[in-house]
This record gives C-alpha cells, sequence and structure tokens, in this order.
C-alpha cells in the first residue's frame, strides 16, 4: 500500500466518522424537539380544551393540577401525606426484603425443603396481594402497621422466589468442583452459592421499591386517613378531579425517583450479564412488579 | 477411554451386573426422596391447617382469624346460596373483558410504534413515565368519571394488562435480529413478508408470555377497583365483609380468588405449551 492512497483513505475515514456523528447529533437534536413538543402540544390542547370543548369536572385542566399542587405543597399537606406513605413503604419494603432472603436463603440451599413447602408459596403467591389488603387492615386498624405490611406482603413473594431461583441456578458443576478440592459448605457458600446467587437478589430488591409503594397506596385506598393514597383518594370522593390528577402524578414523581435511585444497582455487579428477573426462575417465569 | 485389551465375558458381565445395581440403587433414591416430598408436603398442609384450627386461638383471639372449618362452611353456604355466582360472574366479567381490550390495544399500538424505529424512540420516555405511574392509583378517578358500575372496573383491568402487553411486545419486535431482517429483504421480502415471516414469529414467545401472565393483572385490577368502590363483584364481597368484620367471609372470597387466579394460570399455561410448545416464554412483567 502506497502513502497516498492510505492517507485518501484516512480522510474518507475521518469524514464518514464525522457525518456520522454530525447524523447522531441531529437524530438527538430531532428527538429532544419531537418529544418537548408533545408535551407542549398535549399540555397546551388540554389547557385549551378544557372549559371550551371538556368539561373540567372530568378532566380538570393543567392550570387546575399545577394549582392544586402548588397548595399542598404551600399548605405542607403534600409533605404530612408523601412522608406517611413513603416510610410506610420504605419499612414494608426492609421487612419484604429481609423476610424474602431469609427464608429462602435455607429453604434454597436444601432443595427437599423447597420441594415440600412449594406448593404452599405458589398458592399464597397466586392470592392477588390486593386481596389481603382487608385483611391486614381488619387485623391491625387505620394506622401505618397494616399499610407496611401490605407493602412488605408484596416484596416478600418477589424477593422470595427470586432468591431460591438464585441458590437454584448455581451450576452444579461448580459445587461439585469445590466439593472435591476440599471445599467445606461453609466456604462453598461464601465462594460460590452466594456471588452466584447475588445478582437475582439485587434484582429482585432493584424492582419491588416501587412495588412496595404500590402496596403502601392499596392500604391507603382501602382504609385510611393518612397518606397520599388517603389524599387522592378523598379528592376522589369530594369530585375534586384536579385533586386526584396532582396525587397520582406525586405519587409517580416518587416512583420514578425511586426507579431512578436503584439505578446504580443494575451496574453494581458489572462481571454478570444482566439478570432479567422477569424470568430469573428459568423454570418458571417471575411476574415483576412493574405492571400495578 | 480406550482399552489395551478387550474386557472377557465375565468381566462385561459383571461390570453389567454393577451398572444395574447402580441405576436400581439411584431409582430407589428417587422414589424415596418423591414419598418424602409427598408425605412432607401434605404432613405440612395438614399441620397448618390444624395449628389454625386449634392453636391459633391460644395465640390471637379467634375473631380475626376465624377457622377453617368455619371458612370451608362459609364457603359452602355462598355457592349453595348462589351468592358467590353473580359476584364471580360479575368479576371474570369484569376481569375478561378488561383483558381482552388491554391486551388487544398493546399489540396493535406496539406493532404500529415498534415498526417506525423514530415514533419508539419519540414515544420512549413517555412509555416509561406512564410504566411507572402506580396505575392503581388511578381507580379513584375512573370511579368518577364511569361510576359504580363495571365499566371503570373494566377499564382498570385493560390499562393493568396495556402496559404489561405494550412492553412485552414492543420489547420482542425490537429484540429481532437485524441480520435476519437484512437478509429476508436482500431476498425481496416485502414489509407483510418481513411483519408476517420474521418479526411475527420472533417476537411470538414474549407476546403469548405476557398475555399469559397478564390475565392475573386482570383479575387484580378488577378486584381492587371493587374494594374502592362497587356494588356486587369478589372484591365487593370482600371489602363488605372486612367492613362488617365477617372474618369466615373475607377469607372464604380471599380462598375463591384465589382459586380462580389458580385455574385461570392453569388454563392459560396449557394453552401456551399448546400454542409454543417450543419456547418457555421470557416475559418483562
Amino acid at each position: 500500500m502506497t502513502a497516498p492512497v492510505s492517507t485518501t483513505g484516512a480522510a474518507v475515514l475521518d469524514a464518514t466518522r464525522r457525518e456520522h456523528a454530525a447524523g447522531r447529533r441531529a437524530h438527538r437534536w430531532f428527538l429532544l424537539v419531537a418529544r418537548l413538543g408533545i408535551v407542549v402540544a398535549v399540555l397546551v390542547g388540554w389547557d385549551l380544551a378544557s372549559g371550551t370543548l371538556l368539561r373540567p369536572f372530568f378532566l380538570s385542566s393543567p392550570t387546575d393540577v399545577a394549582a392544586t399542587l402548588v397548595e399542598w405543597a404551600g399548605s405542607g399537606e403534600l409533605w404530612y401525606h408523601g412522608r406517611f406513605t413513603v416510610t410506610a413503604a420504605l419499612v414494608g419494603y426492609l421487612i419484604g426484603a429481609v423476610a424474602g432472603v431469609l427464608v429462602a436463603w435455607p429453604l434454597g440451599m436444601v432443595r427437599v425443603a423447597y420441594r415440600i413447602a412449594e406448593p404452599y408459596f405458589l398458592v399464597a403467591y397466586s392470592v392477588p396481594a390486593v386481596a389481603m389488603g382487608p385483611v391486614f387492615i381488619l387485623w391491625f386498624g387505620l394506622g401505618m402497621t397494616p399499610k407496611i405490611l401490605i407493602a412488605a406482603y408484596f416484596v416478600f413473594f418477589i424477593v422470595f422466589i427470586n432468591t431460591v431461583a438464585g441458590f437454584q441456578q448455581v451450576p452444579r458443576g461448580l459445587l461439585d468442583t469445590t466439593r472435591v478440592l476440599g471445599a467445606s459448605r461453609r466456604a462453598q457458600l461464601r465462594t460460590v452459592m452466594l456471588p452466584s446467587a447475588l445478582p437475582f437478589i439485587l434484582a429482585a430488591l432493584r424492582i419491588t421499591l416501587p412495588a412496595a409503594m404500590i402496596g403502601a397506596v392499596t392500604g391507603e385506598f382501602i382504609s385510611s386517613n393518612r397518606g397520599l393514597g388517603y389524599l387522592t383518594r378523598a379528592s376522589a370522593a369530594s369530585f375534586s378531579t384536579a385533586g386526584v390528577l396532582a396525587g397520582v402524578l406525586s405519587l409517580s414523581a416518587i416512583v420514578l425517583l425511586m426507579n431512578l435511585l436503584l439505578r446504580p444497582l443494575r451496574h453494581a455487579l458489572r462481571w454478570q450479564q444482566e439478570i432479567d428477573v422477569s424470568h430469573a426462575g428459568a423454570k418458571r417465569p417471575i411476574e415483576t412488579a412493574g405492571g400495578h | 477411554m480406550t482399552l489395551d485389551v478387550a474386557p472377557t465375558a465375565r468381566e462385561t458381565g459383571r461390570a453389567g451386573a454393577v451398572l444395574d445395581r447402580v441405576a436400581r440403587d439411584e431409582r430407589r433414591h428417587r422414589r424415596r426422596q418423591r414419598a418424602l416430598v409427598w408425605t412432607g408436603t401434605a404432613g405440612l398442609g395438614v399441620a397448618l391447617l390444624l395449628f389454625w384450627q386449634f392453636g391459633l386461638e391460644l395465640v390471637v383471639n379467634p375473631r380475626y382469624v376465624s377457622d377453617p372449618v368455619a371458612v370451608a362452611a362459609r364457603i359452602g353456604e355462598l355457592v349453595a346460596e348462589g351468592e358467590i355466582l353473580t359476584h364471580l360472574t360479575v368479576t371474570l366479567t369484569e376481569a375478561g373483558t378488561g383483558f381482552l381490550i388491554g391486551a388487544a390495544a398493546g399489540l396493535v399500538s406496539a406493532f404500529a410504534l415498534a415498526s417506525t424505529r423514530r415514533g419508539y424512540e419519540v414515544f420512549e420516555p413517555f412509555l416509561i413515565g406512564f410504566y411507572s405511574i402506580p396505575k392503581i392509583a388511578l381507580a379513584p378517578l375512573f370511579i368518577l368519571w364511569f361510576g359504580l358500575g363495571t365499566t371503570p372496573k373494566i377499564i382498570m383491568a385493560a390499562l393493568l394488562v396495556y402496559f404489561i402487553v405494550f412492553v412485552n411486545t414492543a420489547t420482542g419486535i425490537r429484540a429481532v435480529q437485524p441480520g435476519l431482517l437484512r437478509v429476508s429483504r436482500v431476498f425481496g421480502a416485502s414489509r407483510r413478508d418481513l411483519l408476517v415471516k420474521v418479526t411475527l414469529p420472533a417476537a411470538a414467545p414474549a407476546i403469548v408470555a405476557s398475555i399469559r401472565i397478564t390475565f392475573t393483572r386482570a383479575i387484580e385490577g378488577a378486584v381492587l377497583s371493587e374494594f374502592v368502590a362497587a356494588t356486587q363483584g369478589l372484591g365487593y364481597l370482600v371489602a363488605r365483609a372486612s367492613r362488617a368484620f365477617d372474618i369466615a367471609t373475607v377469607f372464604a372470597g380471599i380462598v375463591i380468588i384465589a382459586a380462580v387466579v389458580m385455574t385461570a394460570n392453569g388454563l392459560l399455561r396449557v394453552l401456551q405449551s399448546r400454542l409454543l410448545p417450543w419456547h418457555s416464554g421470557r416475559i418483562h412483567g
């Protein structure tokens, strides 16, 4: 190869690369503008249509919703109710997650024990979690306890099933090899089982925080006198559509924030391939929490 | 492994006997294991029921926990009176209708959006945003809009189903290997051919699996909306009983809801394995 040709080649390559970069940049701008355009169009359209085409009683309007949010924030209601819901969700999350791992640990290690207990867990898992709400409220009254427990119930099964799955998918060969090489059961647990199950557990922990929020809100819907779920429901009871939408909006903002905060967990175990919890069981697909 | 010397007939016979014995031991071990699991499961179940019937009242006030006999009797009563049939029909109709609407809407919109790459990219953040709305929070809104009848329950069920089916279908479509699409296009496939012969079969497992798991969600949506405000349905039955402090009926309702969910799951699982016998299905809930 002679020098001039390769120079031309490099120049062409360079130009192509530049073009690609420019194309990518243009594409990014296009996306940004299109997305912003949609947001603005929907908000403006909604605001204009409200009161002319649509009855504000049913759909409210963006300004009303914003005004309600500002009012709640100003009167401290948002903080008062939000704190209650978030506390219930976080405490429930902790209880459910710890219980899920602790119950799954021995069952995941001793296969026979798991096989004996499995049908009962499956039955309990197929009780729609929301159906347990009234029971917890009957048992523990209107305070925060039933909300914590409903949240914990939402979290428990997902963490439990994923932890068991994590322990069960440890490659047999690794266990056999380490045993042949003289590892004790404890050493095996520390060096083989836990590192191999950890991605499953972490993935479950990541997806269940929003589930805990949903559990707490469910409890507040059924009966409560505090919390964002209560605020939403009370707004509906007084026919305030703006209030309902403001409640939904603040709940969504919290869930979105939680998802963002938990995102680093996704990369915590970079050497492991990303575990998709939704089918982490391999044998049996596991529902994730996002769909509520 | 290679043998330098051919084994004699006697040696072969002995090896065969050993192998036989090992296989027999293995079979016996497995049989014993299975027997252990069966008796263990049955024993655990009986122990739990006995504890609920006789032991729990020593720990907590029986008014709070009822007992298995009372719950079974209550289920029998509800069935005999025919009351359960009304509630069951209402809830199943709501969940079924919502399920069909949500699944159809999810499929259609996913195909529409995922077939244009740009469209998908533009809408993606909005979908993620909507996906993380706790949709049950919308239940009061739907009741405000549509009253106490079945409509708000159907819409709630449809909404829960919609997002799961949509996300799975869109993921399935976008996961089609671009190489397959390019090769088919080179060989002269039309857009329709691509859709019918490449995209659809590739996305089918995700779609079917997501449709299977969402029926439970549809029932959950219907039941939760019935908790919030309703005049009939299984959720209403449970909520009313819980307000009247009738814990036996609450448990009876929960048992019936769980039975419905398990039956539906079983049927759908069979359906899925018939439709896609080669695939176990991966899903994003």
